[in-house]
Formats: structure tokens, C-alpha cells, sequence
């Protein structure tokens, strides 16, 4: 009897270990998966907002030509406006691209300004980087004549 | 009697419970999978048809300071809006019709933005001053071909 006892609860442990084994490597599996679904979901949130004001901007941007100005009606007056060595705008945003210290996003925009023959044409490149990686790129442009 | 209540919980019992939380983990972990894979899409698509837009935005506009910059000539030389046609060489073709200017610029396959222009003229010369205003700036749907698709439909007069 005291044989079948110890038998049984050597049985149930080894059980218990492989049950143990086996889920620790599925669920790192699974939980990697689920990290990995999180972190595209919350980059094509970000995305989703960068091309909203990415949008806006150039809606803006092609009716008075300034980038400064347009940055200040979009993103408030709170919004600290940098120049880079590249006489290149950057702004510092937070994960819900507004402006309160935190710099999880980083747009940078570029612009380029030249003469045509009856007026000026502006071109912005507006890059939206989060995680030192550029997750949207758009072009827009505005035309002002003389 | 007192070993029976000591392995109440039986051999195999914990194999059916994992195997059921892993199922279960599993089928969570597909969902959340596919539902992100869907998100990642339709984000991509926002964004090919966002930047589409922007270029054929930004084209239109230097076909436009193309279009003010023919008008500035005529201006400047005062001739009349009839010699528009042999001044304007841009790469995007522009259509005259008495005062209005208009053309289409691709977005994508079944999308064009159309711009129309209405020029500004005085004594049958376009003004110096303001030669054009913008009449429309809108995205045109051109319709889907479904020309190359076979569709089985119901024929009603069969």
C-alpha cells in the first residue's frame, strides 16, 4: 500500500513538472506574440495621428506658407518649435502628438522654398519618427503667387 | 479513506487544466494576432492613400504656378487668352475653355484631384494683378473598371 502511495505522488510530480515545462514555453510564446501585437497596435495609433496632422498641416501650410505659424495653430501655443542644423523643424511630442514636455514622437520638418516665374513655391517634407525609426513620410507644398 | 481525500485532485486533472489554459492563450494570442494584422492594413492603406494625395496635391500646385506663370506672360505682353495654348508646355495636360482653365492630376487608379481655375480678364486681357481664381480643388472618383473582372450575374432577360 505504502508502495502504490509513493508510486502515485512520484507519478502526480512528474505530471506537475512537464504540465510546468509545457506551459512556461507556451506562454512565453504566446506572451511574446501579445507584446509584439501591443507594440504594432500603439506604433499604428501613433502612425494614425501622425497622418491626421500630417494632413492638417499640409491643408494649412498650402493656404499662408508659413511653418511656423502652421505648427502653432496645430499643435497649440505651448509647443516648443526647434531648429536644427539643417534649418530643419523639430518638435518634441508626447504618444498622443501633444505637446507636454515629453518627446515619445519627433516630427521633423524640412522646407524648401524657390521662385517661379509669377510667384514662390513651397515644398515640406514632414517626417514622423517614434523609437529613433520613421513610421510616416509625406510631401506637401503651397503656391503663392506674386 | 484519508488517502482518497489527499489525491482528490487525481493524476491528469492538471494536463486537462494547462492543456485548456493554453488553448485558451492561444486562441486570445490568434485574435489579438490578426486583429493587429488588420490594423497594420488598414493603417497602411490610410497612409498610401494620405501620401498619394499630398504628391498629386503638391503637383497640381506646381502645375498651377506653371499655369500663373503663362498667365503673367500674356499679362506682361497684353495678349488675350487665346494664345494660351502655344505659351503652355508643362507635362500636364490642361484644358482651356474660354475663361476657365481646368486639369486632373492622378491620385490612383480610380482617383484623380481636379482643379479648375477661372481667369481674371479686363478688356478681353487677363489682369495683372489677380490673373486667376481657384474655382474648384476637389478629389474626382473616376469609377472602378470591372472590365477585366468576369462577374457571373443574373442576366434579367434571360
Amino acid at each position: 500500500m505504502k508502495k502504490y502511495k509513493k508510486s502515485r505522488i512520484n507519478t502526480f510530480f512528474i505530471e506537475m513538472i512537464i504540465v510546468i515545462l509545457f506551459f512556461s514555453v507556451a506562454s512565453t510564446i504566446v506572451v511574446e506574440v501579445f507584446a509584439k501585437t501591443n507594440y504594432d497596435i500603439k506604433v499604428n495609433k501613433i502612425k494614425s495621428k501622425c497622418i491626421t496632422k500630417s494632413n492638417a498641416i499640409g491643408d494649412l501650410y498650402s493656404s499662408n506658407m508659413d511653418v511656423a505659424k502652421t505648427l502653432v495653430r496645430i499643435f497649440g501655443d505651448d509647443c516648443e518649435i526647434f531648429m536644427d542644423g539643417n534649418d530643419n523643424y523639430i518638435l518634441n511630442l508626447n504618444d498622443n502628438l501633444l505637446a507636454n514636455g515629453e518627446s515619445d514622437v519627433v516630427y521633423k520638418i524640412c522646407e524648401a522654398r524657390k521662385q517661379t516665374k509669377a510667384g514662390y513655391m513651397g515644398e515640406l517634407k514632414i517626417s514622423c519618427i517614434y523609437n529613433n525609426e520613421v513610421i510616416y513620410e509625406s510631401e506637401c507644398g503651397a503656391y503663392i503667387s506674386n | 479513506m484519508k488517502n482518497k481525500q489527499f489525491f482528490g485532485l487525481g493524476i491528469g486533472l492538471s494536463s486537462v487544466i494547462m492543456i485548456f489554459v493554453v488553448l485558451c492563450l492561444t486562441t486570445l494570442a490568434v485574435l489579438a494576432y490578426f486583429c493587429g494584422k488588420a490594423d497594420t492594413r488598414l493603417t497602411s492603406k490610410k497612409a498610401e492613400y494620405s501620401i498619394s494625395y499630398q504628391k498629386s496635391d503638391l503637383k497640381a500646385r506646381e502645375v498651377l504656378s506653371e499655369v500663373d506663370g503663362v498667365l503673367l506672360e500674356l499679362a506682361k505682353n497684353e495678349k488675350s487668352l487665346d494664345e494660351f495654348d502655344s505659351l503652355y508646355e508643362g507635362e500636364v495636360e490642361v484644358l482651356r475653355e474660354s475663361d476657365t482653365i481646368t486639369y486632373n492630376v492622378k491620385i490612383n487608379d480610380s482617383i484623380d484631384l481636379f482643379v479648375n481655375l477661372q481667369v481674371n480678364e479686363k478688356d478681353g486681357l487677363v489682369n495683372k494683378e489677380k490673373r486667376y481664381a481657384i474655382k474648384q480643388w476637389k478629389t474626382v472618383n473616376k469609377g472602378y473598371d470591372l472590365s477585366d473582372e468576369n462577374l457571373d450575374l443574373w442576366d434579367p432577360n434571360k
